[in-house]
């Protein structure tokens, strides 16, 4: 285990013994949620530790409670909403017309403090939304901004939304056999999974287009650059 | 004991959003929220670790919003009030990690709290469970006895340092030396067994 390492071990012990000052705890947590590695490595960890002291794999234990309750007291008493766990809401800066309207640009806003819980179309106006999803294999589905990474063997998964209006959606993969197409029944903020998944086999730049379509010739493109990477 | 019907003072302390009583209120209740937000009962399939963390956070910043502390009417039991909102941001941390349908689960629409019913584990959390037991019943076998009763009075029971070094006649500082070294082994056993590697998602 090459990432492994006496100070990665120091840093799970400190969350799981509650040793950690805040800041320091804070840190190690934005590392589990973002590492594919240290963060499933952790779960473990507290799930076994659960077990030594004798609960439930769903049940904390008297150490977890009181680290717990440590760790979050003051930010509560501030008022601090609790950080952002690689969960991205974007705004397109694009409003489309009312027909004809082609939106090739998009903008992503990285979720930060008091937007991590809001749904996404809380986050400003929007007519049409595609989300894109790096789906691994026994991991949780990880949303992906514009240049953001997913590996071979992983597969893209989607959501889309759109007002009334644009009542269809095509969404492609550039490179990529097959496309989706079929009618729109998320909204933004509410954004409903596609039915089409993409299976990552070679690595590479990747480009993905949802175009809305709607009544009177109304189109609306969505494009959001990823990446493929070699298999860890 | 409900401590805000309880204690009309500190209710109303509360309302004023007065640091000591929110202090009280989330001293009091951090712990109820934790163990509901990693059950089952708190969102249908219990949040993990790291998101228990985040859960519990954003559970008690909302409960103490001005709103929230106002629309409590101070007659019921304040659990159970509380405990709709940990629901509420359990939903919310799983629809933005996209594991629950942001469309299926309407946030006003969700059943009260003392409504659902936590449902069986499934045989796979089951199989895990009993072999995460095993494998601490293998590693307490392998502690020597004055280990062993630290492992008791720390992880199990709960108590202090300073009651634990009282019942084992040791110092703080030889409690603190002797559980850092039974975590440290813990680790290096758990990860000699493959468990720890068993949550990484497949290369």
């Amino acid at each position: 285990m090459s990432f492994w390492n006496r100070h990665a071990e120091a840093d799970l012990e400190a969350l799981v013994a509650g040793t950690a000052s805040p800041a320091r705890r804070r840190r190690i947590l934005r590392h589990m949620r973002s590492c594919e590695r240290c963060g499933p490595r952790y779960e473990q960890l507290v799930v076994a530790h659960r077990a030594l002291a004798g609960r439930a794999v769903d049940e904390p234990g008297p150490a977890e409670l009181s680290a717990l309750r440590e760790a979050n007291r003051a930010a509560v008493l501030r008022g601090e909403k609790a950080e952002p766990a690689r969960r991205m809401a974007w705004v397109p800066a694009l409003a489309a017309g009312a027909a004809a309207v082609v939106a090739v640009a998009i903008f992503w806003r990285p979720a930060q403090g008091t937007d991590e819980f809001r749904p996404r179309g809380a986050v400003g106006e929007q007519d049409a939304v595609v989300r894109v999803f790096c789906a691994r294999k026994d991991a949780p589905l990880e949303e992906l901004r514009p240049e953001g990474r997913c590996p071979v063997g992983a597969s893209l998964a989607f959501a889309v939304g759109a007002i009334p209006a644009m009542e269809r959606v095509e969404v492609k993969v550039a490179g990529r056999p097959g496309e989706y197409a079929g009618a729109v029944s998320g909204t933004p903020g509410h954004e409903a999974a596609v039915p089409w998944t993409v299976e990552l086999s070679t690595p590479g730049r990747v480009e993905i287009t949802a175009t809305f379509t709607g009544a009177g010739g109304a189109v609306v493109r969505r494009q959001i650059v990823v990446h493929v990477e070699p298999a860890p | 004991m409900p401590l805000l019907v309880e204690d009309r003072a500190l209710l109303d302390a509360f309302r004023r959003g007065e640091e000591p009583a929110l202090a009280r209120v989330y001293d009091f209740y951090s712990d109820d929220v934790a163990r509901f937000l990693a059950s089952r009962a708190s969102s249908g399939m219990g949040l993990r670790a790291l998101d228990v963390e985040a859960a519990h956070q954003e559970t008690f910043v909302r409960a103490f919003r001005a709103e929230h502390r106002s629309a409590y009417d101070g007659l019921r039991p304040y659990r159970p009030y509380l405990l709709a909102i940990a629901r509420s941001a359990a939903v919310s941390l799983l629809r933005s990690a996209g594991k629950v349908a942001r469309a299926s689960v309407g946030l006003q629409d969700a059943p009260a709290v003392p409504a659902m019913a936590a449902e069986a584990p499934t045989p796979e959390e089951e199989a895990m469970s009993a072999e995460v037991k095993r494998l601490v019943g293998s590693f307490l076998d392998q502690l020597g006895e004055g280990e062993r009763a630290l492992a008791r009075l720390r992880f199990m029971d709960g108590a202090s340092q300073e009651k634990a070094a009282s019942e084992l006649r040791l110092s703080r500082q030889q409690v603190r030396t002797v559980e850092s070294k039974v975590r440290r082994a813990f680790t290096r056993f758990l990860d000699a067994a493959g468990w720890l590697a068993r949550g990484r998602p497949a290369a």
